[in-house]
């Protein structure tokens, strides 16, 4: 016992140097290991304090615990439960208390720790494979994700069980956003989230984080809005708050800070969710995609690998035929980007172009040119940008393409005019930032003219062409135990990872690879010395992570082979990447 | 006003007036005879139409002992109704009225004050006559002094005007909200401007 305590201080005193707590006092949470029921406890004593505390056998340690057993009473009505007699804390430890929602749900642990003695590698072995593994959040199409779970709230025993939870609020506790169920009726929820980050502000302290043996909670506080994160996924607590920052930067992508800001200077008690009627989508998105793509953990862009020459002829039509005063002009293939072009001062920001991509991906832009403000947080969070949306037409005339009229061409647009060209549209899409809110038919006029440049100089076939090897193939390697490779460059920014093939071609796979890479990543980043290879064995695979100052690599190899041959192999692998020319956008194309 | 309606309503008043009783006859229709104190707050939510309108009611239900009076300003934060409630046949509990909607307006701090949606409920008028300390003239009284305050006289236990008062204070609390602050559509910004060379930034 004593040595588990050991164990989690020490985890404790490393958390609160990464989390820079505002004050000195830390937000300590203890496990009562000798309880068969365990309790927690929040305290905001020092360390010392909470030695003392956890080691009492007592259930509830009142004397600093009276947030957390508050909640218990609130939610206990809030169960309509033994609505009116005094709650012993037998009570508390009820079974039945647990089958239902209640905050204990969220932040007590029902899973028995076996042995405190636990040496750090089976320790390390053992959390991979009880939660990475078992890890099944739903794949839901971003369409039906609403009407799915839009109807379960605190008392639907599912609710409950998503393995993510985000929620938004406004500093006066009212619900703005939930990933599952309905905002308004978890709005007693919202109220006792807002009581926690209230209890602690009165001292001016920031609670930052709960940690449990199953859940993890992670607030971000920007008022006037609190977000919060109860996950049970094992991410660490550095990856859900980068999360929780991606879905505050989406709001501000479509109010801007100053208009956020104003909004609750002048009523401190507005309904956000009016306001914000219709993002819901991106936000959904974003929740979803953080399990299942690797852009946002890597803090870099994706990028579509092509030949140096076409990437650049590309650039440069784009650049030349620019329309005057825009920001950024970037080509997109679906979520991987084909070049950017920005002013010579202004640099692109990683951030940002995860929005504008999820923006374009979550939303149906392929019939239509869309014209809609948005705020580039990271570029200013001050002012409104204006995006110009459009999917670009390959233009066939009629003779060239008439054998292959038979063929299913999917996505043909019949809308043409003109009877001797075929009109397709592309999977290619150009987004162009103005400051302008008047420019729209300008840069209309100037995609037309982008488009028909590409289409005299053959860019789309020339990209449909390599389409095959727009992708990296883990043939690529030549290395027979190699499953997957993600190659991100510090440099540029930017990334490319291996085609998703079997055995990570279905979702839940890729998410658990994923989850991996990001157990790696807190791990290489959480050490104190500079370390560059790290990796973690599990029944599925041998994931590593090797660290240099220009790249990291990220690869799963077979679970059977050694670390060292993994080792020799990333060497080979590394090399391979250095030869490459066509994975990246290495020449900037500025005006 | 259209689209989604929450209100936050906070209920204040000493301990063992029956704020929580108050809460529960409203929103499960159920009354104990047993006392419990809140420790810190408890929060219920319920649904109600109003004016043909879908209003969500959040209810905060405070302790009204004061070694639980710990949470805080931020708690208060954006309240949009404020319900007073005091014992018919307790006067020390209609005497603390005041320090409550003080104590409210100061860490609340709502914009308007004076016309900030308050209501006052005399709880408990179902024991005897004898018992009670506070005439309704006298407790009318007091609610005019303060900028008319509607004032409810209530029994949380035979379900005496809770609907009532709870539907007076949602409605008050929507003429509040009708003034709607107006969507000021920011300016865009300037390209011009020399941005600051920030990390993370991609080379592309």
């Amino acid at each position: 016992m004593s040595g588990l305590l050991k164990d989690n201080l020490k985890r404790k005193e490393k958390d609160n140097e990464s989390i820079s707590s505002n004050s000195g006092l830390s937000n300590v949470l203890l496990l009562n290991v000798n309880n068969p029921n365990p309790t927690l406890s929040i305290t905001t004593t020092t360390i010392t304090n909470a030695i003392v505390n956890s080691s009492s056998t007592s259930t509830i340690q009142r004397s600093n615990s009276d947030t957390i057993s508050d909640i218990r009473g609130i939610n206990e009505r809030l169960m309509n439960k033994s609505t009116i007699s005094r709650s012993s804390s037998k009570n508390l430890q009820s079974s039945k208390l647990f089958e239902n929602f209640s905050l204990d749900n969220l932040i007590s642990s029902d899973i028995e720790i076996e042995n405190s003695e636990l040496d750090s590698d089976n320790d390390l072995l053992k959390i991979y494979n009880s939660s990475i593994y078992d890890y099944d959040e739903d794949n839901m199409s971003s369409y039906n994700f609403r009407k799915k779970y839009g109807n379960e709230d605190l008392s639907s025993s599912n609710w409950v069980k998503h393995k993510k939870h985000f929620f938004i609020l406004s500093s006066a506790g009212k619900p703005i956003y939930t990933r599952y169920g309905d905002e308004s009726k978890l709005s007693s929820l919202m109220g006792v989230i807002q009581a926690i980050i209230s209890y602690y502000s009165t001292d001016n302290d920031e609670i930052s984080c709960i940690n449990t043996s199953t859940h993890k909670i992670v607030f971000l506080l920007r008022n006037p809005l609190y977000l919060v994160c109860v996950s049970q996924t094992n991410e660490s607590e550095e990856h859900l708050r980068l999360q929780l920052l991606y879905l505050y930067n989406q709001i501000l992508f479509s109010l801007t800070s100053v208009q956020l800001t104003k909004i609750f200077q002048d009523r401190v008690n507005f309904d956000l969710r009016n306001l914000l009627s219709g993002t819901e989508i991106y936000m959904d998105e974003l929740s979803r995609k953080f399990s299942v793509d690797a852009s946002f953990m890597l803090k870099s862009i994706r990028c579509l690998r092509l030949k140096n020459d076409l990437r650049n002829t590309i650039g440069e039509i784009m650049n030349n035929y620019r329309p005057k005063n825009i920001l950024y002009g970037i080509l997109t293939y679906n979520d991987k980007i084909i070049n950017i072009i920005r002013p010579k001062k202004q640099s692109v920001h990683p951030l940002d172009i995860h929005l504008i991509l999820n923006m374009i991906n979550s939303t149906s832009f392929r019939s239509v040119e869309s014209w809609s403000p948005i705020c580039l947080p990271k570029y200013n969070s001050r002012g409104f940008l204006y995006a110009y949306v459009s999917y670009l037409d390959n233009i066939e005339s009629q003779s060239q393409s008439e054998s292959e009229i038979t063929s299913p061409v999917s996505p043909t647009s019949p809308s043409s005019s003109n009877s001797n060209m075929k009109i397709t549209k592309t999977d290619i899409c150009l987004t162009l930032l103005s400051p302008d809110k008047n420019a729209f038919y300008y840069l209309s006029n100037c995609k037309k003219k982008i488009e028909k440049i590409f289409n005299k100089s053959s860019i789309f076939k020339s990209i449909s062409n390599q389409k095959n090897k727009t992708e990296l193939d883990i043939s690529d390697f030549g290395i027979p135990h190699l499953r997957h490779v993600l190659y991100k460059s510090n440099k540029h920014l930017q990334f490319v990872e291996t085609k998703r093939l079997s055995p990570y071609d279905d979702p839940p796979s890729y998410r658990r690879l994923l989850r991996s890479y990001k157990y790696l990543d807190s791990k290489i980043h959480s050490y104190k010395k500079n370390l560059k290879f790290c990796y973690i064995l599990g029944k599925n695979e041998l994931s590593v992570l090797w660290i240099k100052d220009d790249f990291e690599l990220y690869a799963a190899f077979s679970p059977f082979i050694s670390k060292t041959i993994a080792y020799n192999d990333l060497l080979l692998i590394e090399k391979w990447f250095k030869k490459q020319d066509n994975l990246f956008i290495t020449t900037s194309q500025v005006f | 006003m259209s689209g989604k309606n929450l209100l936050k309503a906070i209920i204040l008043g000493d301990s063992g007036v029956g704020k929580t009783s108050l809460m529960n006859q409203y929103v499960n229709k159920k009354f104990s005879n047993q006392y419990k104190a809140t420790i810190g707050a408890d929060f219920l939510t319920k649904e109600v139409m109003v004016d043909d309108k879908l209003i969500t009611i959040q209810i905060w239900d405070t302790a009204g002992q004061e070694r639980f009076q710990s949470l805080g300003v931020a708690f208060y934060r954006g309240a949009d109704c404020c319900m007073l409630v005091y014992d018919v046949n307790n006067m020390k509990s209609f005497e603390t009225l005041d320090n409550w909607r003080d104590e409210f307006l100061v860490q609340a701090s709502p914009k308007h004050p004076e016309s900030f949606p308050f209501i006052v409920l005399g709880n408990k008028i179902d024991l005897e006559e004898s018992k009670r300390q506070i005439s309704q003239k006298r407790a009318m009284a007091w609610c005019q002094s303060k900028g008319n305050i509607p004032y409810f006289e209530t029994s949380a236990k035979e379900a005496i005007n809770v609907e009532q008062a709870f539907q007076q204070i949602a409605r008050n609390a929507l003429m509040q909200e009708a003034d709607v602050p107006e969507f000021n559509f920011p300016p865009s910004v300037s390209l011009d401007a020399e941005q600051k060379p920030d990390q993370g930034d991609c080379n592309c």
